[in-house]
């Protein structure tokens, strides 16, 4: 990337619910960053109507479902250095690729994507790290480890096959939600959150993907370690709802 | 020979255009379009009711809140569930958050750019061009749009996707500590409401074509409110003000649809509802100017205005504003009181079979959720209607009278297209809500 320019800089959106645009936008650090950075094509905030020069980064939402969004990724791609794929649509499908009348694709599936930013939507950690590297022309580095090593209720004691009773929580959890017999996918996620969504009474539902590139592998290695009635089994499935390559697919 | 052309649609939430039909001199009629329709009412059905408040969170970013709380609205009104007094304070606490981020987000965005590039014509402006030449104003917008954020932040952990209402109540009671710090910053972040409004209606005020932005069209109006609690934003019945801004009557939230037939407000124009005519016989609008209407013309306890009469889609931004000031004041209010530190904010229930409507106020106006449960517990069919997809055959009207407005100032066509582009801004659709919503089953 250049080193003594302001960086240019365009957002796209496809299909999505501009939450992702929202996050970075109004993020703490993208005020520094509008200092630094050139923005381009960026509908949501500025007046330009296409990407007519080459960009050193584009930032895009959404997943990708009509033909001419393709060819518009395409040319954006032609012209862009760095491609980073913002949230759970443009990285894994999304909660659109659980409409089963159209066809879904991820960002990955048409173009190369440089780096993805996870989550429904990314969290506030992970967008300020990733801009503050991009400032800097510093790597970025995305969380490694999976949500159990920042759970407020670690380590989980548990016995294998874990029993599972339930898929949703009816009360604030004291301990791990697997110990309470209650599925969460922290397990097999990737942090960077802060699990949010658990210290608020929630399982995880793996919004951020998973934390490790063979997530098929990884997956079925949980839910061997798990013990449900089948007739619960048959409704795990549903709880990847971020997750396009599930769609479809018998665990 | 009638030329169609389409324009990108910029500063709105979500892809839309604006697309122009012209005899290849002038324009001969515009219209504001959002075309990638999806259904997302389709993925609802035949999921468990807990998951659907998270998943209608994702039908948009910018009201997920709204969503949320519709849906488990209308799902404890199925399963005749009701929840503990704290959760609904505290629903409504994230409510004003939502209305008050959106509202300040439009102000900043989309509104204030406008005005500026309206009041100096030589100098074009959107968020870029504030922040190279206008810091301050930047600075104090974002902190603004914060005030919303802290709300959300605090009650749901992050201001888009806040996580904290479930059916039956909220997941976890708000601490007294939490609410006092939230209160002092909301204190002090007052004075910043009041700068925006304060500025915003000085701009209109210099603004010199404002007779541009005039329509004639008289619109029927409608927005929910609780008779008995006396509580706009939260739900309750829909009330209905014809032409005239009379108040006409009163609606329940499941009778919408089938009234909405009705009375004509339905037309072919609008996507998520089928059409019975090519467009409706009234116009709709829904939103603040809506909210600020019926509180004049109902009695109410809340009163927003003291007068509103709409006819110029400038005087919207003023409206909108002193919402946000109100939302402000509410939380603050909410915050002072105990209920909302209660310690109950749960109730119970067992998934059984039903039918159940809910209406919220979204920050763009009246949000209608409804669903059917079967008696396994799974969504048989969803229906939500969402208030920029009642208003956009309105939004168009308004546009031709603008159209020719410019026509007759004989502006050019970019100069039109901008401010065509400024009108629908005004009306601060949202593309997201839009495009997702629909009724299926």
């Amino acid at each position: 990337m250049k080193s003594l320019e302001k960086l240019k800089v365009s957002f796209i959106q496809f299909s999505g619910c501009s939450g992702c645009v929202n996050s970075i936008l109004f993020s703490p650090v993208f005020r520094d960053f509008m200092r630094t950075a050139d923005l381009c094509f960026f509908p949501f905030v500025t007046d330009f109507t296409s990407v007519v020069e080459p960009q050193d980064v584009t930032f895009v939402e959404g997943a990708v479902v009509e033909p001419e969004e393709r060819a518009l990724l395409t040319e954006v791609r032609s012209k862009t250095e760095k491609i980073v794929a913002v949230g759970a649509c443009a990285c894994l499908g999304g909660v659109t690729s659980l409409l089963g009348n159209i066809t879904v694709h991820r960002i990955s599936d048409i173009i190369k994507v440089d780096y993805s930013l996870p989550g429904c939507p990314p969290s506030k950690d992970i967008v300020g790290n990733f801009l503050s590297s991009l400032l800097v022309r510093e790597e970025p580095s995305m969380p490694q480890a999976n949500l159990c090593a920042e759970c407020p209720f670690k380590p989980a004691k548990l016995d294998y096959p874990a029993p599972i009773q339930k898929l949703f929580a009816d009360k604030m959890p004291e301990r791990c939600f697997l110990e309470d017999k209650t599925l969460c996918l922290g397990p097999v996620t990737r942090g960077g959150c802060g699990a949010l969504c658990i210290g608020l009474g929630l399982p995880c539902e793996g919004c951020n993907g998973p934390y490790n590139e063979d997530s098929p592998g990884v997956i079925i290695n949980f839910f061997s370690a798990l013990d449900a009635p089948l007739k619960q089994e048959s409704r795990f499935r549903d709880f990847f709802k971020f997750q396009k390559r599930w769609k479809g697919r018998k665990l | 020979m009638k030329v169609k052309r389409t324009w990108l649609m910029t500063r709105v939430d979500g892809y839309s255009e604006i697309r122009a039909y012209s005899d290849g001199n002038r324009l001969l009629r515009v219209e504001f379009a959002a075309p990638r329709f999806r259904d997302f009412a389709r993925i609802l059905v035949g999921r468990r009711i807990e998951e659907i408040p998270r998943i209608v969170a994702r039908l948009c970013g910018v009201c997920s809140l709204t969503h949320e709380v519709a849906a488990c609205k209308a799902l404890e009104n199925a399963l005749g569930v009701e929840p503990p007094e704290t959760a609904k304070a505290v629903r409504l606490l994230m409510l004003m958050g939502e209305i008050l981020r959106s509202h300040a987000i439009h102000f900043l965005v989309m509104n204030l750019p406008d005005l500026m590039s309206l009041v100096n014509p030589l100098k074009r402006m959107d968020l870029k061009g504030i922040s190279e030449f206008r810091p301050k104003i930047l600075r104090n917008g974002l902190e603004f749009i914060r005030c919303g954020e802290r709300i959300l932040e605090v009650t749901g952990g992050r201001a888009v996707q806040p996580v904290r209402p479930v059916v039956g109540g909220v997941t976890k009671p708000l601490t007294r500590r939490e609410c006092d710090v939230l209160l002092s910053e909301l204190k002090s972040s007052v004075n910043t409401a009041e700068w925006a409004s304060e500025l915003a209606n000085s701009l209109v005020a210099e603004v010199e074509e404002k007779e541009t932005f005039n329509f004639k069209e008289k619109f029927h109006y409608v927005s929910s409110l609780d008779l008995e609690g006396g509580q706009l934003f939260y739900g309750g019945d829909i009330m209905a003000l014809d032409e005239e801004c009379k108040f006409t009557e009163r609606i329940l939230p499941s009778d919408f649809y089938n009234r909405a037939v009705e009375v004509g407000w339905v037309g072919s124009e609008t996507p998520n509802l089928p059409a019975p005519g090519k467009r409706g016989n009234y116009l709709l609008m829904t939103g603040p100017e809506a909210r600020a209407l019926l509180a004049t013309r109902v009695k109410s306890t809340i009163l927003l205005e003291k007068k509103a009469e709409i006819s110029n889609t400038l005087l919207l931004t003023s409206i909108r504003l002193r919402e946000a000031i109100f939302c402000l004041l509410k939380s603050i209010e909410l915050l002072g009181r105990d209920t909302i530190a209660g310690s109950e904010v749960r109730t119970p229930w067992e998934p059984s079979e039903g039918l159940g409507t809910s209406v919220v106020e979204a920050p763009r106006g009246t949000l209608l959720h409804r669903y059917k449960i079967n008696g396994e517990g799974l969504i048989d069919s969803a229906e939500i209607i969402t208030p920029t997809s009642m208003k956009t055959p309105g939004i168009n009207l308004v546009l031709c009278h603008i159209l020719s407005a410019c026509s007759k100032k004989a502006l050019s066509e970019s100069e039109t297209l901008e401010r065509i582009k400024m009108a629908v801004r005004m009306f601060d659709p949202c593309i997201s809500c839009l495009t997702h919503a629909s009724r299926i089953g």
